[in-house]
């Protein structure tokens, strides 16, 4: 079985927020609740101050902290699935305690008390337990994986597309959104990415584009001190990469 | 109560499956495995009962590593009836009609030996305390008999603890006396030894169940009947229902409850009951009811407060709750001195002024919730004394 991995091309993002959007629409995520989104943020101090900003999905650890503390099982790291970490929604209990766990904060439950009003769950109430139920559905719906309008009392995240991902042929090396034999195989945010910033092969395939990227382009992960070893990847010299530094006291 | 559990029977057994492929005799409920439920959960009491040391606690539930003998003891040591061993026949309750048992003898003893108004289980190990009550009714007034053929001992079934149905005997006479039932009405153990020689080798394995009560029989018939109309239906579409996570029923401590009540009148006693205690710790979270296996604790919230109510009756003493608290506010006190329906913890319901979420606090006068009086203390702690921070915002903010 492959292992799905994401390379992301700081260079060429453009921080547009498309990868958002598809994300939201594939998965009919809550607005607000983006599994996948992008971060803003400043370095250095004027007059050098730059922005800077950082496209964060579910990193989908090869050793995930929130798997170890979920009291429940529910969340679980699939192998099978190429190395995707899935929420069970018929088990969660919505404790949270995996998005403490989560070093990177890109597992969510939706409890906010929205900032606009009117409250768009109201708007559109949910069926059957779901949170809300939004006029354009994907029909997708896998709870054992996560996949489908979320429940109420459940914490979701990023699924690396798997709806779509796991019907790409065996053994493919890349998915590539330029290949029209694949394209529908692609996760929403790599295939909508405008400039083309985002990469998704099978990091076990020695021959996939996303390997030689990592290696010709030195990709990094993202806290790798914390040991999660994340399968995706970020690549960039002049955008940089957060860097971590230790917490001075 | 008992409705519910007769039309609860569909999908019951099927919900068994063996344990291992190579033995058909052992079959479990894997949502009812404690460990497997959840990564918290320490039980170990199958591979503990285990006299062939054959079975060991994983994350997975228990896996078969050995040749099982069949005996039953795993399944009758199981909090939460998750494992099931064949041979062993469902009991009538107390207010059905039971044919009359005096005697209690294993499968190894031959057939012809047994006396009419025997109940033969592959081993007398394999029964618990509340099934020994349930024979003991059903025995009349003069208490069953659990037969010792003189080569329990030298079983390898029986482990180091004397006879295999001590235990449960004596569980089942603190319980009578408790109740205030003479001891000549207790169950007891009574040595009728017979020549080795005659004895079966091991517990014979292909013997179906030769004694299945007519009810029983048919009550599982039923039951497949139903189950098989819901698949014909087509109910297949997720029912959801609060919370998600299914709760097991603790059938045991259940039907020990109904025996009570058949001998006194009364189900529960304090003696019965574990006792609990919450701190004022408490953030009521909810995360012990949500994790409880059983759903004894229950977390309720409604016109402003957040209540966690305890049942008492179906607590299992699993302690899940205590480890799982992140307050560490619950604690199990005692196994004993409880009350069957109490409200262990209330909280009120408040909306945060700063972030408005809500939120639950033992102090009405609280105005904030707790991460943003923690984020307000540490910015305090940061900027020293500057005194508007406690003034300006909240006011007008929403």
């Amino acid at each position: 079985m492959a292992k799905w991995g994401m390379v992301i091309d700081l260079d060429k993002c453009t921080g547009c927020q498309a990868c958002t959007t598809a994300c939201s629409m594939e998965n009919n995520t809550l607005p607000g609740e983006s599994w996948q989104d992008v971060l803003f943020y400043h370095e250095g101090e004027y007059p050098s101050a730059q922005m800077k900003w950082l496209p964060r999905p579910c990193m989908q650890c090869e050793k995930p902290s929130c798997v170890y503390v979920c009291p429940t099982r529910a969340t679980y790291k699939d192998e099978e699935a190429g190395g995707i970490v899935f929420v069970d929604w018929n088990k969660c209990i919505g404790c949270k305690y995996c998005m403490i766990a989560c070093p990177y904060g890109v597992r969510f439950y939706a409890d906010e008390q929205p900032l606009v009003e009117p409250d768009i769950r109201d708007v559109y109430p949910g069926e059957n337990g779901q949170m809300w139920s939004p006029p354009y559905q994907n029909p997708e719906q896998d709870w054992r994986r996560g996949i489908g309008i979320q429940p109420k009392g459940v914490v979701s995240k990023c699924t690396f597309c798997h709806h779509k991902v796991s019907k790409a042929p065996d053994g493919v090396a890349d998915l590539d959104e330029d290949d029209p034999d694949l394209v529908e195989y692609v996760p929403a945010c790599v295939r909508t990415c405008p400039p083309k910033a985002r990469f998704f092969g099978d990091l076990d395939n020695p021959e996939s584009n996303v390997n030689r990227l990592i290696g010709d382009k030195h990709g990094v992960r993202l806290l790798d001190h914390t040991g999660n070893r994340p399968q995706v990847y970020y690549l960039g010299a002049g955008a940089g990469i957060p860097a971590f530094s230790p917490r001075k006291s | 109560m008992m409705p519910e559990k007769r039309s609860g029977k569909p999908g019951l057994e099927e919900r068994y499956q063996v344990v291992h492929p190579s033995e058909p005799r052992l079959r479990i409920d894997i949502s009812a495995c404690l460990p497997a439920r959840s990564p918290l959960a320490d039980c170990t009491a199958c591979a503990d009962a285990c006299p062939a040391s054959v079975l060991t606690g994983t994350a997975q539930g228990p896996q078969l590593n050995g040749d099982c003998l069949g005996c039953g003891r795993c399944a009758a040591r199981c909090p939460t009836d998750a494992l099931r061993v064949r041979g062993f026949p469902d009991l009538p309750l107390p207010d059905e009609a039971s044919p009359r048992i005096r005697e209690v003898d294993c499968w190894r003893v031959p057939e012809s030996e047994s006396r009419a108004d025997t109940l033969r289980v592959p081993c007398t190990g394999g029964l618990d305390a509340t099934q020994m009550l349930s024979l003991n009714r059903m025995a009349g007034g003069e208490g069953v008999t659990v037969l010792d053929r003189g080569w329990c001992t030298g079983c390898p079934a029986c482990g180091n603890e004397g006879h295999p149905a001590h235990e449960a005997i004596r569980e089942a006479g603190s319980i009578l006396d408790e109740a205030g039932i003479p001891r000549h009405r207790h169950p007891r153990i009574s040595t009728e030894p017979l020549p080795v020689r005659v004895a079966a080798k091991t517990i014979p394995e292909g013997k179906l169940e030769s004694r299945v009560s007519r009810r029983g029989f048919l009550r599982r018939l039923g039951g497949e009947a139903i189950s098989a109309r819901a698949q014909l239906t087509g109910s297949t579409t997720p029912t959801v229902s609060s919370p998600l996570v299914e709760k097991i029923r603790p059938r045991r401590r259940l039907r020990l409850y109904e025996e009570l009540t058949a001998l006194t009148g009364q189900g529960h006693t304090p003696a019965t009951l574990p006792r609990f205690s919450v701190s004022e710790t408490c953030q009521g979270h909810g995360i012990c009811a949500a994790l409880c296996p059983t759903g004894a604790l229950r977390h309720q919230g409604d016109h402003g407060t957040r209540t966690l109510f305890l049942e008492a009756t179906l607590c299992i003493a699993c302690r899940l709750c205590e480890q799982s608290c992140p307050e560490q506010a619950i604690r199990v006190e005692a196994s004993v001195g409880g009350e069957a329906n109490t409200e262990l913890h209330r909280l009120t319901e408040l909306r945060c002024r700063d972030c408005g979420r809500v939120f639950t606090t033992g102090n009405d006068s609280e105005e904030r919730c707790h991460p943003c009086r923690k984020s307000r203390h540490l910015m305090n702690a940061e900027l020293g004394s500057v005194p508007r921070i406690e003034s300006t915002t909240g006011e007008g903010s929403r």
